[in-house]
């Protein structure tokens, strides 16, 4: 086009196509958010560590009453769900753990 | 109950009240407040977000910058969690995102009823995103997507154990995801009506109590958004399981 009024803004369009299309867009970790506040967590760590307790008995229960086997599923049942519970926790203080470390290595790099 | 005086108690809030009866063969499917409610909730987000976007300019005004910071956190929450390939189900987190926090901030109006404090609600929604997940994830990678269940790098012997406790673990999922929503917003809300029963009974001195709902309030708000958040984001958490089975 001759007549563009901006010939360098199509280019620079063209030249922007070309690098998305060899550089997969990455996500950028600039954006973590920050909002996740110690009540947040205190929160989302006991249901994840209870509820591991109560889908292991609900299990175990269902179990007992289907082969007529009470209470021993149950007690099975319990102390996988405790288990599970526990795995729950521990992967979920992890998560965690990877944010704010990454949150506290971005403050240290702005801050120079 | 820590009921007052009042004729309504802390827990009237939730009760649901049928507004249109509809039997469909023994089945209760009236339309009740709670429904109303959730109606409501999609026509406000709707309205809002076509206002928005109606006049796209290239400076945004106030509401289009409101839809544009939404999308992009929303955006950037999924992006770091699942990576690009998980952008395909953008529609599917933003919907749940704007669905949960509007359903949180409309219970916020007084005289409002909160559907997410109906652990029903809750719990429907869970269980709809952990199915979905599943299937994805199964037809992404067929029969490997039982990786989940066995972390890789584990003795044999010690494999049944761990499929059990891990099978156990991803059930407690839908259970955790819908629990948590639920009873903040339920406590967040009986916590708030019973302060305001105080006010109330204690006369003059009921100021006390006043000032302790104004800063309630203000929390409660906070929740709101917190909890729409933490749902949102282990649904992205969730969903990357469904795209790398093996951690």
């Amino acid at each position: 086009m001759a007549d563009d009024p901006l010939p360098s803004l199509a280019d620079l369009d063209r030249r922007l196509k070309e690098a998305r299309k060899t550089v997969p867009a990455e996500p950028e970790r600039d954006a973590l958010p920050r909002s996740s506040n110690a009540l947040g967590s205190a929160m989302r760590l006991g249901v994840e560590f209870v509820s591991g307790f109560v889908v292991g008995g609900l299990i175990g229960w269902a179990l007992d009453r289907w082969f007529g086997s009470r209470p021993w599923l149950m007690i099975v049942f319990f102390l996988l769900g405790a288990a599970a519970g526990m795995l729950n926790l521990i992967r979920a203080a992890r998560r965690l753990q990877a944010e704010a470390e990454a949150r506290e290595e971005q403050d240290s790099s702005t801050r120079g | 109950m820590a009921a007052g005086g009042e004729a309504h108690g802390p827990l009237h809030q939730f009760e649901i009240t049928r507004l249109i009866p509809i039997e469909v063969g023994g089945v209760d499917l009236s339309f009740t407040n709670s429904a109303l409610w959730m109606v409501i909730i999609v026509a406000v987000s709707t309205l809002f977000f076509l206002a928005a976007t109606s006049k796209a300019s290239l400076v945004p005004g106030r509401l289009q910058s409101v839809a544009e910071i939404s999308y992009e956190f929303v955006a950037n929450l999924l992006k770091d969690n699942t990576g690009t390939q998980g952008m395909k189900y953008f529609p599917f987190v933003f919907t749940i995102f704007i669905f949960v926090l509007g359903a949180n901030m409309l219970g916020m109006v007084p005289y409002s009823f909160t559907v997410t404090s109906h652990l029903a609600v809750t719990a429907t929604m869970s269980l709809v995103i952990i199915i979905g997940i599943t299937v994805i994830g199964l037809i992404k990678h067929g029969f490997g997507f039982f990786h989940v269940f066995l972390p890789s790098g584990v003795p044999m012997w010690l494999a049944p154990l761990l499929i059990v406790i891990e099978v156990i673990s991803y059930l407690t999922r839908p259970v955790s995801l819908s629990v948590r929503l639920f009873a903040n917003m339920m406590a967040g809300h009986t916590t708030l009506k019973v302060f305001a029963g105080f006010v109330v009974a204690l006369g003059l001195a009921g100021v006390v109590p006043l000032f302790f709902v104004v800063a309630l309030t203000a929390l409660e708000i906070l929740i709101a958004f917190l909890q729409a958040y933490i749902f949102t984001i282990l649904t992205c958490i969730y969903l990357n399981d469904a795209f790398h089975p093996h951690h």
